[in-house]
């Protein structure tokens, strides 16, 4: 054996044997996902009644937007479905929607992929995806508001069944926050913003990065703000793309978020925030000191701070408005962030895990992660442990409340892809939104 | 009882058993068919028999495609009109001429920095008892991926504004410093393609080293012993003994990055997706394939990258037959 044998050969197994150990270790201290016992149980006996007796096998695979704790969590209300029927679910989480889309095309679709609106709606007419309300319609209407179902389905079929539902909002932290309270208008806001940062405070956490998906916090920002000033149908128009992004309402959403995303303005500044990641970057609302007071962005936004903080102390130093309107008319209009699961394949196995995703009793646990707010009528307030939750639940799932569809739920891949660029690109140069609109724009039109 | 053909049994007896018993049928009958026809001594004929099957292979699994992607080059984005070269130009103008320019810093300065650094490796521990050791931390970063190097890179690149705790480990050792401020490592231009480069070089100084290393040790020691003899340095002997007697070595190395270089897409991926200026050919290629849905500009892309990575692909097979 040559010396260069002797050497390289036990380097590239010592290598691997270290790398696997590596691997093991970090496997093992994984974040741990803590759901309520009792809710668990009545999640098995769900999926065992949904079996209904038959004979269940072989595996489900499931594609979603979820990764990390959030990943975990949808993985752990998935699990009772496993327990009660055998049928093993292999979850994977990704940001990356164009996989599914690829699989989709090639005729190799997961069983179940949690997509997009928009998504949803190109694949239900290429008639990729099942229409959920072939086996269980009825339990959709009766466990879901017509909105909800509605905002699932194309040309009057059902095809979506929600998960995690998010409406957005502005959150703060009472402790340090100095700026206008609920009822205000969005002009007072920025008045705000601007008195603050004339006195050198930054007041916003405006954190984008999340790798392939970076500006993704700042295109819901920007939407939001857009709904509260236009209302929904010029919401719904736009995510449709029947509103140009190059048209006067668009760009003016895009320069309202402007006058927030400004250096004085931010913690850490533009280049700060566009660095700092989402998954951390809100913190800044509940540190000792807190560096910012306010941020605009979903019901997660108090799960995600205290995965990483753990200190959130709910209503203490974080709660949360509603975004001020910018005029009276579209003051009631939320948007939302919530992936539709949607199904590719008709099998029994299949069908029953569907079900098991919008029954009472997975919804009711999925709402015990305290992670996020879930639609379904039946699952209390009180099954939130988190009173910010509770709030959540309380405020924008009852009957008055109008959600409204744009282009954060509406947008093909290309688009969205897009829109965050685009984002990034803004708050790094603001002169160039001109082309930038243009440039999604002609996005939009090759869709 | 049927048998799914996607499931893994049926995949491993298709594999192990099928396809590797209708070959060697194929092979038994054409060995008799030849023998019959009384052709089996003449060498091009049976040669021929032998290699239809790899040739047909090849032409199914790399000569087709090849000549779909370049036809496709020459469409619209639906495949479905012609576009001439409207593509090519597209991909020559605009806003792609950065990217172009992103992968031309790549081709250059990754392959430099990995071959200058396998060097200094290679030459350094040979010196040393130690050499397996150092040589196994210089390799273990070749049994990761590079999506998983990337995913462990952002957490190093980590950045929190100034006010907060860092938890990237480059900026929690740069603040350390009495002034220092922390740095957006990705997001600054310029800097972020360097520091992606850092990742690649980092995965890819292993196995570099390894050829380096092999190399050195087959420079003849008694060249060596007497350049010493007549009063050389060491310098001088690296300069003018050891470098041009691993050449060749060097050379492999070299191709082998640009070609690697062309074709970067993961690292940008998942650490930038091509954000502040990070942009290359082939997340690019990704991009448009998958999200646009534009198979024109795709196939444009990758027509120009196979292009350009010809010559080097040739180099590189020209000095292994040396």
């Amino acid at each position: 054996m040559s010396r260069t044998m002797k050497i390289g050969t036990p380097c590239l197994m010592s290598a691997a044997m270290l790398l696997l150990v590596g691997l093991m270790t970090t496997a093992s201290l994984a974040q741990e996902v803590t759901l309520d016992p009792k809710l668990q149980d009545a999640a098995v006996a769900k999926a065992k009644a949904l079996a209904g007796g038959k004979t269940l096998t072989g595996s489900i695979e499931v594609i979603g937007q979820n990764g990390g704790y959030e990943g975990a969590i949808t993985e752990a209300v998935m699990k009772p479905f496993e327990i009660a029927t055998g049928v093993k679910i292999k979850y994977t989480g990704t940001q990356d929607a164009n996989i599914i889309l690829a699989r989709a095309r090639a005729g190799n679709p997961p069983q179940v992929a949690m997509i997009q609106q928009g998504l949803m709606i190109g694949l239900a007419h290429d008639g990729k995806l099942v229409d959920l309300g072939s086996f269980m319609g009825d339990e959709l209407k009766a466990n879901y508001t017509p909105a909800v179902n509605d905002t699932a389905s194309v040309d009057g079929k059902i095809y979506g069944v929600y998960q995690g539902f998010s409406p957005f909002m502005l959150w703060y932290n009472p402790e340090a926050y100095t700026g206008p309270k609920a009822g205000s208008t969005w002009d007072d806001v920025v008045k705000w913003t601007d008195d603050q940062a004339a006195k050198g405070t930054p007041v916003w956490c405006l954190a984008q990065e999340a790798g392939a998906g970076s500006g993704f916090p700042g295109a819901q920002f920007l939407e939001v703000l857009f709904a509260k000033k236009y209302g929904p149908d010029l919401l719904r128009e736009w995510g449709e793309g029947k509103l140009p992004w190059t048209s006067p309402q668009v760009k003016d959403a895009w320069q309202m978020f402007g006058k927030i995303a400004t250096d004085a303005s931010v913690d850490g500044g533009v280049q700060g925030a566009l660095s700092s990641s989402i998954a951390s970057g809100y913190d800044g609302l509940v540190t000792t000191p807190p560096t910012c007071q306010a941020a605009v962005w979903g019901a997660w936004t108090s799960g995600l701070i205290n995965a990483s903080t753990n200190a959130v102390k709910p209503g203490e130093n974080l709660d949360f408005m509603a975004v001020p309107g910018s005029t009276p008319d579209a003051a009631s209009t939320e948007i939302f962030q919530a992936a539709v699961t949607v199904a590719f394949d008709k099998g029994d196995a299949t069908k029953a895990f569907m079900e098991y995703l919008a029954s009472d009793e997975e919804q009711a646990l999925l709402a015990s992660a305290n992670q996020w707010t879930v639609p379904n009528i039946h699952v209390p307030s009180s099954t939130y442990k988190s009173t910010l939750l509770k709030k959540a639940a309380d405020t924008y799932f009852g009957p008055n409340v109008k959600f409204a569809a744009g282009p954060n739920v509406l947008n093909s891949q290309a688009v969205s892809q897009e829109f965050y660029k685009g984002i990034v690109d803004f708050m790094s140069d603001p002169t160039q939104l001109d082309a930038i609109l243009q440039r999604i724009d002609a996005a939009e039109k090759t869709k | 009882m049927t048998i799914d053909p996607s499931s893994v049994p049926a995949l491993l007896l298709i594999g192990c058993i099928v396809l590797p018993a209708l070959v060697y049928a194929y092979l038994g009958l054409g060995e008799g068919v030849l023998e019959l026809a009384g052709v089996r001594g003449m060498g091009g004929t049976r040669a021929f028999v032998w290699l239809l099957i790899p040739l047909a292979l090849v032409a199914l699994i790399l000569v087709y495609p090849l000549i779909d992607t370049i036809l496709s080059a020459f469409r619209s984005s639906d495949g479905a009109g012609w576009a001439g070269f409207d593509n090519f130009v597209w991909l020559f103008s605009g806003e792609m001429t950065s990217v172009l320019a992103n992968n031309l810093i790549w081709i250059v300065v990754f392959p430099i920095g990995t071959v200058a650094l396998a060097l200094v490796v290679a030459v350094l521990f040979d010196k040393v008892r130690y050499e397996r050791f150092a040589m196994t931390i210089v390799v273990l970063p070749t049994a990761i991926s590079f999506t998983a190097a990337s995913v462990i890179w952002r957490q190093f690149y980590s950045f929190q504004p100034a006010r907060q705790v860092q938890k990237g480990l480059l900026n929690a050792l740069w603040t350390l410093i009495p002034g220092a401020k922390p740095i957006a490592w990705l997001q600054t231009p310029y800097l972020n393609t360097i520091c992606l480069i850092v990742v690649a070089i980092w995965v890819s100084l292993g196995v570099a080293s390894l050829i380096l290393s092999a190399a050195l040790k087959n420079v003849p020691a008694d060249q060596l012993e007497a350049a010493r003899l007549d009063g050389a340095g060491e310098w001088r002997i690296f300069f003018s003994i050891i470098v041009p007697e691993i050449a060749p070595a060097l050379l492999v190395v070299a191709t082998t990055q640009v070609i690697f270089a062309l074709k970067i897409f993961d690292i940008i991926y998942v650490m930038t997706n091509g954000n502040f200026r990070t942009n290359t050919l082939a997340n690019r290629m990704y991009y448009e394939l998958f999200a646009v849905g534009d198979l024109g500009h795709a196939s444009a892309i990758a027509v120009v990258l196979l292009v350009v990575a010809i010559p080097v692909v040739v180099l590189n097979i020209w000095q292994f037959r040396k």
